[in-house]
């Protein structure tokens, strides 16, 4: 009884990945090409591609701030990387893209901190700019990335996990350790917690703040260079749609827009839930168009139904989990 | 006479796993002021918002106005008569003062707005209350007193007979508490009830007609005002009687100067504030709200920038233009609004305690989080802090706690130099004299103490000496170690 009482508690507080699992039974049973290994590593790898993208927003938006620009700095950097690989190699060419993302995400954060340049503006303008440097580089056109090694990054499986995952997940350990261990990590949690607050404590608020924008960066490229070699292709316009299911994805999860609160568990969650959705309308075989509205309505009523129940909390009432858990 | 307006029967309410109130009745008269006292988590707050419809009762019946209510909404409380002022305004800072008055209740007939009607409405409701108030101009361009005012106004325009007010006078100086003050006097004539919270003994006993005591979630005693004494309502709040409202200070200052501040200028806030401190002094700034007191600390803090002047600690002048830099001098600040400026409220209290010297628990990287529960426990411990654990959020603990908790801050960060900026506000009667005695304690332990204050009281019972600020200047400078001071002298100079 005590197990199940526990186990249910834990239910209780974390909705979102009890909603996920019933869903995922759900989809197994309803649609046969679901629960297949090609199909779940498939998701796997999107997974890792959207994740490592999220991990960036996650820092950003734990401080207090969200990056309108990651997903053209996918696009950008996949350009980047495609275009440089023929001419330095594979891991200069890496390399290269990652400064290229630190230095933009250094301007960013710069004009967010020191110039107190709103970040809605500034990321919103670096977005802009980025969509129109990644279409310049290669005249609007995409750019194949002709190097079997660095298009090995994107293929490589380990069993039947994507090794694009495994780096996702090793990159989420030590961003769990970051911010759960580090004083980086507590200092991203004080200044979205309270920016003046932090301030008024002696901690270096600006450079905490620039650097946000320079995580979120240099993740978003991460995540440009992996669908570059997931893909084989630099794609000027492929990571544009992403900044929106990363910031939902990371909310979803759990993680406060208001900042201050959240970590990279949750981001997992919320960024699974996403994805998750997009390929079970496709293993139930459902119109793509259609299939946009039905997610809109589930993410909303999702994270509703998991706002609701906290307001209950706090004022006292209890849901109708907490009463079944009472009982036992 | 015994006509009861409201009435509370055996109301309960738990939350998780904490009892906020066990069987409180509560009866109140028409036309009477009505104060309820109590330390902070005694459970007025959650009373009040019961009432209001925030909360909803375990069990437990309320009457209001002859009938049995169920009020489930602030809007519902209004329809039955009943209006609250929190402590925190409910004003909507960028609307005008007649927009704030009717809002949600803008709209008489048709789409268009009849904006003349609304704010001849609002001036008069102001006038009603004697606040001569321009209804047009935005809420943000009021003073505190200006926007309780409006509060009041917006309360009585829902034609409530009852009107609670949770600490009115927390955030007001002396003359416009006495305003405040006046314009209950004339509700009372208008045979309006007014339910009034306070900590503050001076109020009560000089407003209300009777006094009701919460103490633990248990309504402990009700008493006609002119029946009771002080005394006995702060014994009762306390559960215990208290010996003195200030402790007596063990050690005394030394001369050694420990921070010299000189012609400190910041336009057009400070002109040309020089002081000193000494090693194991408490130096006391009086003055009134917009005297400069905040601005001064926060300008020593680097906090805010500063036209001109110098600082000096320990005889080394030094550059501090920003709270890094302070803190690196061993200077701290206690901010006035601690929910604000004080603490990160989502935080456990063990992360709110090494917020300022996180680096001291790192090894190799990693923040040693066993390290930082033991600072954490030691500090709770020392300072009393009531919790759960060290890992309790700071959002749930109560006004003196958290208080004690920035202190606990301060006292791990190790300053030398403490600036103590309103210390004790909105923290009830036996939290404070906890907080009292560790201000002395440091002192004797050889830190340099500035405490603003608008409590008189408090700045003659516990300064060493007392700076009196006057529209951004120092107007006066009062030896206080044996407590000779009085409040009348540094009343006229605050004055001016």
């Amino acid at each position: 009884m005590k197990i199940c009482k526990s186990v249910l508690n834990f239910f209780i507080r974390e909705k979102i990945l009890l909603a996920l699992l019933v869903m995922f039974a759900v989809v197994s049973a309803a649609a046969d090409s679901f629960f297949t290994v090609g199909n779940l590593s498939n998701l796997l790898i999107q997974v890792g591609l959207y994740g490592v993208v999220a991990l960036g927003m996650t820092f950003a938006i734990i401080g207090g701030d969200f990056d309108l620009g990651a997903g053209p700095m996918v696009s950008f950097s996949s350009m980047a990387v495609a275009l440089l690989l023929g001419r330095v190699g594979v891991v200069p060419a890496i390399l290269i893209t990652l400064f290229i993302a630190f230095c933009l995400g250094l301007c960013n954060g710069l004009l967010v901190a020191k110039a107190k340049i709103n970040s809605f503006i500034v990321t919103f303008g670096s977005m802009v700019i980025l969509q129109g440097m990644a279409l310049t580089l290669g005249d609007g056109s995409p750019a194949a990335t002709n190097h079997p090694a660095f298009n090995q990054i994107g293929a490589l499986q380990i069993g039947r996990i994507s090794f694009i995952f495994i780096i996702f997940m090793v990159l989420l350990l030590a961003c769990h350790w970051i911010l759960r261990y580090t004083q980086f990590g507590r200092n991203i949690y004080a200044i979205g917690g309270n920016y003046e607050v932090a301030r008024s404590s002696g901690i270096h608020v600006d450079f905490y703040k620039a650097s946000l924008f320079v995580l979120s960066a240099v993740f978003a490229a991460v995540g440009g260079i992996l669908m570059a070699a997931r893909v084989n292709t630099g794609h000027p316009t492929i990571g544009d749609d992403m900044t929106m299911t990363v910031i939902a994805g990371v909310v979803i999860g759990g993680t406060s827009l208001s900042g201050g609160k959240g970590n990279v568990w949750r981001t997992l969650l919320g960024i699974f839930v996403m994805m998750f959705l997009s390929n079970a309308f496709d293993a139930l075989v459902i119109q793509p168009y259609i299939q946009r509205v039905i997610k809109g309505l589930i993410i909303i009523s999702v994270v509703a139904i998991d706002s609701y129940s906290k307001t209950k909390i706090d004022v006292g009432d209890a849901g109708v989990l907490s009463k079944i858990s009472k009982k036992l | 006479m015994d006509d009861i307006v409201l009435e509370m029967k055996h109301i309960s309410k738990q939350f998780v796993g904490v009892k906020a109130l066990d069987d409180v009745s509560l009866s109140v008269r028409r036309g009477e002021v009505h104060a309820i006292c109590g330390e902070n988590g005694a459970g007025k707050s959650t009373l009040m918002k019961i009432l209001n419809g925030i909360y909803r009762a375990d069990s437990g019946e309320i009457w209001l106005n002859g009938k049995l209510r169920n009020i489930q909404s602030p809007e519902e409380a209004h329809k039955a008569g009943l209006s609250i002022i929190f402590q925190e305004f409910n004003l909507v800072d960028t609307l005008s003062v007649a927009e704030n008055i009717y809002l949600g209740r803008l709209r008489e007939k048709g789409v268009k707005l009849n904006w003349r009607a609304i704010e001849r409405r609002a001036e008069e409701q102001l006038k009603n209350i004697g606040a001569e108030i321009d209804p047009r101009i935005a809420v943000s361009r009021l003073s505190v007193s200006q926007k309780q005012m409006v509060e009041i106004a917006k309360a009585l325009s829902y034609d409530a007979n009852v009107i609670v007010m949770d600490e009115p006078s927390a955030t007001l100086t002396d003359k416009e508490a006495q305003k405040l003050f006046s314009v209950i006097s004339d509700l009372k004539k208008k045979q309006i009830t007014v339910i009034y919270i306070s900590h503050k003994m001076d109020e009560v006993f000089a407003l209300s007609d009777r006094i009701t005591v919460l103490r633990d979630g248990v309504a402990v005693s009700t008493a006609a005002t002119k029946d009771t004494t002080r005394r006995e309502v702060i014994a009762s709040m306390v559960g215990r009687a208290m010996e003195n409202e200030y402790p007596v200070r063990q050690g005394r200052r030394t001369d050694e100067t420990v921070m010299r501040v000189t012609h400190i200028r910041r336009k057009p806030v400070l002109h040309d504030v020089s002081f000193e401190v000494k090693k194991g002094e408490i130096l006391g700034i009086a003055g009134l709200v917009g005297a400069g007191r905040t601005e001064l600390v926060r300008a020593v803090f680097g906090a805010d920038p500063v036209s001109e002047g110098q600082i000096e600690i320990k005889g080394v002048q030094k550059k501090i233009k920003s709270p890094m830099d302070a803190i690196k001098n061993g200077v701290a600040l206690v901010n006035e609004d601690r929910k604000e400026l004080g603490l990160v409220l989502k935080f456990p209290i063990a992360e709110n305690i090494s917020i300022c010297k996180i680096g001291s628990i790192v090894r190799k990287g990693f923040i040693q989080r066993k390290q930082e529960n033991r600072i954490a426990e030691e500090y709770t411990g020392k300072l009393a802090i009531k919790s759960t654990s060290c890992r309790q959020k700071c959002v749930f603990l109560s006004g003196g706690n958290q208080q004690k908790v920035v202190l606990a801050k301060w006292l791990y960060a190790d300053a030398d130099i403490l600036l103590l900026d309103e210390p004790t506000r909105g923290i009830d009667v036996g939290s404070k004299y906890e907080i009292y005695k560790w201000i002395n304690r440091l002192a004797d332990a050889g830190k340099a103490v500035v405490m603003i204050s608008s409590e008189l009281p408090e700045i003659l019972g516990l300064s060493d000496r007392i700076l009196v600020l006057h529209r951004g200047k120092v107007a006066g400078e009062f030896e206080n170690e044996d407590k000779t001071a009085t409040a009348e002298e540094i009343m006229s100079c605050a004055i001016g």
